[in-house]
């Protein structure tokens, strides 16, 4: 006997169960994309929070003592310029509490240092002969402080748009005195060097010839060319293939006035791999238009 | 009751093996006329297969109708288990030797020797998996004879197979497979079979997407189809009388055919 009553509850129940895994499905759906997006959402403010905290409190004040002590000895050389010395102050005042913590990451990159081989690590050192005592106490002149400024003010648009490069600021202390704390431009190189300190702490860490080559290449960028020659020197001991590594390497030994090594360097490298991007460097570097 | 829209098409599609009902389909009408001409042909056996619902029934019908006006055409549908009362029907149908008497299977042969036909006798056999093996093997011997000729349906299951390899596999010189239906035919056969019964209006109710359901709840199988369609106007029958407000004249809802799935156990709430 036909029930039709009974039949319209069974194709209710049917169909709701035939829409129960769209259903579920689609919701699962939602949940997923809303998980990702906040996700996202999460991961972009907390990176735009710590930069601009990075920015605000932690970078200053190191790096102004540091390039206080730097610029001491390299006072009696440098040119005066004016220097915004109210804003300078107001930013150390600021970060005063912080500055022991920048000052790690820069000994840590002195302790990475030491895996870098004698020849291209210990030579910028022992030029600079700074220890870590020294580029703690010493104290800046407003001589330096403006000569810095007058560097900063030239490096600046580099280091603005290479915001990765930022490793260079315990480098800049160590190898090369010239660079004085400014205010605006500390903060900006600080993070910097925070950022490619963890990369360099990473590739000691696992040895990955991906880290190395990218902080090669930040040195090169930065026109650190011992480290970066370093550094691609470790990368072409891990991994002897990455022709990248080989061009910095020679690149770097190029800008640092050794040429002979450097073309010995990529004739060798061609005589193995015929690669036509290390003959034309080659002939750059012949031709002094590197 | 009679006055019902529904009542007609619901008996047209009420499950009865009647030729008069034969839908000629594409597929349907080339099987049909090659098992008509693997009949003219000096064949001993032709074995007719397929899953339960696809015709063979239907199609061994339509042969028995189409050809007995011609020559000596015997149908049995149901099969006839025991082996001497097997034999004596089919003195009995064949030859016309009615007997009381037992007929074994030497004395049928003798008996078959005394006639003589134009056209070899055609013994049709529907459900032919139903028969044991011994008198398949008398079937077969028979055919060999040459003194009849068998077209025989099976089943076409796992363990059918085996029997067919065992029995016919050298003796059947034509096999002829049916499949069910494609959507496209299976609306079709639906729209032909109302119109057939003069319900054009009903036919005309039918689309695409309904066949398509149709399709993906019988498999294309015909004997499904006519079971959910029986089923389907029947409920439309019913909503005609208590909730006409509820009946779409222009077209069959989806709802309507699930309904009737479930009627029908196609499918589970």
């Amino acid at each position: 006997m036909l029930n039709v009553q009974e039949l319209e509850r069974q194709w209710f129940r049917y169909k709701l169960k035939s829409y129960i895994p769209k259903i579920a499905l689609f919701t699962l759906l939602v949940i997923l994309s809303i998980i990702v997006l906040l996700f996202f959402l999460d991961s972009n403010s907390s990176s735009n929070n710590s930069s601009h905290i990075s920015k605000v409190s932690s970078t200053p004040t190191p790096v102004s003592e540091e390039k206080k002590s730097v610029t001491k000895k390299t006072s009696a050389t440098s040119t005066p310029v004016p220097l915004h010395q109210e804003e300078a102050v107001a930013v150390k005042k600021k970060m005063n509490i912080q500055e022991r913590l920048v000052l790690q990451p820069s000994l840590n990159f002195i302790n990475s240092l030491q895996y870098m081989p004698e020849e291209s690590v210990q030579k910028p050192l022992e030029k600079k002969a700074l220890t870590k005592e020294a580029l703690i106490k010493k104290p800046t002149t407003t001589k330096e402080s403006e000569l810095k400024i007058v560097e900063h003010k030239n490096i600046k648009p580099v280091i603005e748009k290479n915001t990765q490069l930022e490793p260079e600021k315990d480098a800049l202390v160590l190898v090369s005195q010239k660079i004085a704390p400014h205010t605006n431009f500390t903060i900006n190189v600080q993070e910097e060097e925070t950022d490619i300190q963890d990369v360099i702490k990473r590739f000691h860490n696992n040895k990955n010839t991906k880290l190395s080559l990218f902080v090669a290449k930040r040195f090169y960028a930065l026109k650190k060319y011992k480290y970066a020659y370093n550094y691609a020197l470790m990368t072409n001991n891990l991994n002897s293939d990455i022709e990248e590594s080989w061009l910095i390497a020679a690149k770097s030994l190029s800008k640092l006035n050794k040429k002979d090594k450097a073309i010995s360097l990529l004739t060798q490298y061609i005589d193995n791999t015929k690669s036509v991007q290390a003959t034309m460097l080659l002939e750059q570097i012949k031709n002094g238009s590197l | 009751m009679e006055n019902s829209l529904f009542s007609k098409p619901k008996e047209v599609f009420l499950d009865v093996v009647n030729a008069k009902d034969y839908i000629q389909l594409d597929s349907v009408s080339t099987i049909y006329q090659s098992l008509k001409d693997s009949v003219k042909k000096p064949l001993k056996m032709i074995l007719l297969y397929g899953r339960p619902g696809t015709g063979k029934s239907m199609l061994l019908q339509k042969l028995y109708q189409d050809l007995s006006k011609h020559q000596k055409v015997i149908i049995y549908h149901t099969p006839l288990v025991d082996e001497k009362e097997f034999l004596r029907s089919l003195a009995r149908d064949v030859y016309a030797y009615n007997t009381d008497s037992e007929i074994n299977f030497t004395r049928f042969n003798e008996l078959s020797n005394h006639y003589n036909f134009d056209t070899i006798p055609l013994v049709l056999l529907d459900e032919a998996q139903l028969y044991s093996s011994a008198l398949m093997e008398k079937i077969r011997l028979l055919s060999d004879s040459r003194k009849i000729k068998f077209v025989i349906t099976l089943h076409k299951t796992e363990k059918e197979d085996i029997i067919a390899k065992e029995h016919f596999q050298t003796r059947i010189w034509e096999s002829i497979e049916l499949k069910n239906s494609s959507c496209a035919e299976l609306k079709i056969y639906i729209q032909k079979k109302l119109m057939k019964a003069n319900c054009f209006d009903i036919a005309n109710m039918f689309d695409d997407k309904n066949s398509k359901l149709i399709h993906s709840l019988t498999e294309g199988n015909y004997r499904y189809t006519n079971k959910l369609l029986f089923s389907l106007f029947h409920i439309l029958h019913w909503y005609e009388e208590h909730q006409p407000s509820k009946v779409n004249y222009q077209h069959v809802s989806n709802k309507i055919i699930e309904m009737a799935a479930l009627d029908s156990g196609f499918i589970n709430a």
